[in-house]
């Protein structure tokens, strides 16, 4: 039998993807390459599918085989699982979820995950940014792979960018700390802070400004100096991280003169997000180095969402959503009687305070019954970080009383 | 307003057959209504080591199974049965559960032929009339019935007839309503007996049993202006379908 032992990152992006596996004998992170032997550790994220055989490729192989062996190469594979849309390829619709799965199952078989459903103790794909249908592609896409919820995760890049940050060493961190993306011609500055007042210690990852590189070598090290200078201004940061191919030692000396000024540890390299993404994985399944942090990202449910219910006999506040999680990893599913009334009541409370604002969903045309004998399924679910979709079911009261199969739905939205 | 029950038992995929009834149950919230609005049913084909199987393999109460099996096997009442079944449960509250535990003790105290009575009449609540029937005599012959008077005879011959009518079976609703009105001699009763002679042999048999009544005319007066309001029933427009839905009716009334 094949043991549960690998622990995953993925870095999935339009241009190119990463894979990344956790070493425990290192207590790291480490990049595998697309070629052993090689140092190319990023693939593009292209499907082929060769219809002689329906045979399927990935990476740099689907390119080879949709020029050379009349593949038909998949290359919107990133868009259609973030637009929740499907593609037709030989007179079949594949929607984004099952082009992913196929794409997840090869990325994982070349890493050495045949069997990823007995082989993968833990997995998180990290994506610039997560959308409800981006959350959908993935699940299913793990469902696909039989990799179960409490093993298969995702989180956008700046989530990775606070988990790789944590794993290091803390004089990385004990300040601000600042990471340069180089994408396609621009470079992008975020910032992470904590705040140590805090118990848990509170994490946030804020967007700073983009600029274009242009011009000869000389020109964009004296673009990205003025940058750099913009950006950190004169806020105290013990780490800069500089990512991405385009940026070179060559031409930015000036710009790295700068950057370690003031004993900032600096460090380039192309594989944070496919990195922070292993370690959070590795966070998952064996917790422990995170305890004592909460990531508060813009994905995160601020509120806490309750109901006033007999539980086992005794009247209590019963939760059903607990905030400081991120809004994709959160649902709630149950049942309840209804003893009298036609609707439903909700106590909202943000995070950190105790007031609580009702929320109260009707349901109108709910038929009439005795008290106790209507039962409502109830799902909740969020749509958003701030945007929660309830629905609630008419299940009747068995023989006695059958379900009408009304449905209701209500979107709870954060009033900030 | 009331607050919501949280349902934390799982639904069955097999139910419970309630036998008195022919209703199937799916969860326990369906098992604890049942029981706290048919009491009078509480009988061996609730109380009974299946019911502990199935609330072990359907609804996954394990230990309440265990501790339904052991009170079934040594002396114990149905009290015991069901109040261990109730309170495990949870559909009602310590308060309810008092209250309900008090109707279960009145009820026991009671002699045999109203307990009897009873579960007739919560099987007519149902339209189990056949089964209704076998309790209303049951309670009839009952030997605590020397303590129980010609008031509660008169009653259940009374509700014996309303079974019958209901069942179209004319000739035995009319002397059970006839006996009836031999207890209680009251208007009610005697109108009863009176629309049943009328459904039975019609108009001038009903005319001649007015007379030998000695209803007064106020009275044929006040019975005469009932009959005219009763309507005629409009031609269901799918007459098969209709027939099919009243033979359905008919089959489970009398568990045919």
């Amino acid at each position: 039998m094949d043991v549960k032992r690998m622990i995953i990152g993925i870095d999935l992006n339009r241009s190119g993807s990463q894979v990344c596996c956790y070493d425990r004998s290192l207590g790291d992170a480490v990049s595998i390459p697309v070629k052993a032997g090689s140092d190319q550790l990023t693939f593009p994220t292209l499907l082929c599918l060769v219809p002689a055989d329906h045979s399927w490729y990935h990476g740099i192989e689907a390119r080879y085989f949709a020029e050379k062996k009349n593949g038909i190469l998949i290359d919107q594979l990133y868009d259609l699982c973030a637009d929740g849309t499907s593609a037709w390829i030989e007179g079949k619709e594949y929607a984004g979820a099952d082009l992913l799965a196929v794409f997840l199952r090869k990325t994982l078989e070349a890493a050495g995950a045949e069997n990823p459903a007995s082989q993968v103790a833990g997995i998180v794909i990290t994506v610039p940014k997560l959308t409800r249908f981006f959350v959908r592609a993935i699940r299913q896409a793990y469902e696909v792979l039989g990799i179960p919820r409490n093993r298969g995760f995702l989180q956008d890049y700046k989530e990775s960018f606070f988990v790789h940050t944590l794993f290091q060493s803390q004089d990385v961190w004990a300040r601000k700390t600042g990471l340069f993306e180089f994408r396609n011609g621009q470079v992008h500055f975020s910032c992470l802070e904590m705040n140590f007042r805090t118990k848990p210690v509170a994490a946030y990852v804020n967007d700073g400004g983009s600029i274009s590189l242009k011009g000869n070598d000389e020109q964009k090290d004296r673009m990205l100096v003025s940058f750099i200078r913009e950006s950190l201004g004169e806020d105290l940061y013990s780490g800069i991280f500089l990512m991405g191919e385009e940026f070179d030692q060559r031409w930015a000396k000036e710009s790295i003169r700068l950057l370690c000024k003031g004993a900032r540890k600096v460090f380039g390299g192309n594989n944070l997000y496919a990195k922070g993404a292993a370690l959070s994985a590795r966070e998952k399944t064996e917790p422990g180095h995170l305890k004592s942090f909460l990531y508060v990202g813009s994905d995160l449910v601020r509120h806490n969402v309750s109901m006033e219910l007999m539980v086992q006999g005794i009247a209590a506040v019963y939760p059903l959503i607990s905030a400081g999680v991120n809004w994709y990893e959160t649902a709630a599913d149950f049942e309840i009687l209804l003893d009298q009334g036609e609707e439903l009541t909700f106590l909202v409370s943000r995070m950190n305070e105790k007031s609580r604002k009702k929320l109260v969903m009707p349901l109108p045309g709910l038929p009439s019954r005795p008290a106790g004998t209507t039962r409502l399924k109830v799902h909740m679910e969020y749509e958003a970080a701030g945007k929660c979709r309830i629905t609630a079911e008419d299940l009747g009261f068995g023989e006695m009383f059958p379900a009408s199969g009304k449905i209701w739905n209500e979107v709870m939205e954060d009033q900030n | 307003m009331g607050i919501p029950i949280l349902c934390q038992i799982p639904r069955a995929s097999e139910p419970w057959y309630l036998e008195n009834i022919g209703l199937n149950i799916y969860s326990a919230e369906e098992l604890g209504y049942f029981i706290c609005n048919n009491l009078p049913l509480v009988d061996q084909s609730i109380v009974c080591e299946g019911l502990a199987q199935w609330v072990r393999s359907e609804l996954k109460m394990v230990t309440l199974s265990g501790k339904l099996m052991n009170i079934l096997q040594g002396p114990y009442t149905d009290r015991d049965f069901i109040l261990t079944l109730l309170k495990e449960i949870c559909y009602m509250n310590s308060r309810e559960l008092t209250a309900f535990d008090q109707k279960l003790d009145e009820l026991e105290k009671k002699p045999l032929a109203v307990r009897l009575k009873k579960k007739a009449d919560t099987l007519m609540q149902h339209e189990k009339y056949t089964r209704a029937l076998k309790y209303y005599r049951e309670a009839l012959v009952c030997e605590d019935q020397g303590n129980t008077g010609i008031q509660f005879r008169g009653t259940v011959y009374n509700n014996l007839g309303c079974v019958y009518a209901r069942l179209f079976q004319m000739e035995e609703a009319c002397e059970c309503f006839l006996r009836a009105y031999e207890d209680l001699h009251t208007l009610h009763v005697l109108k009863s007996y009176l629309f049943s002679v009328f459904l039975k042999d019609g108009e001038s048999e009903y005319r001649q049993k007015l007379d030998e009544f000695g209803v007064d005319e106020k009275s044929r007066v006040k019975l005469a202006r009932e009959i005219a309001a009763v309507q005629m029933p409009d031609m269901p427009e799918n007459l098969d379908e209709a027939l099919r839905d009243w033979t359905d009716t008919y089959h489970r009334n009398t568990d045919m």
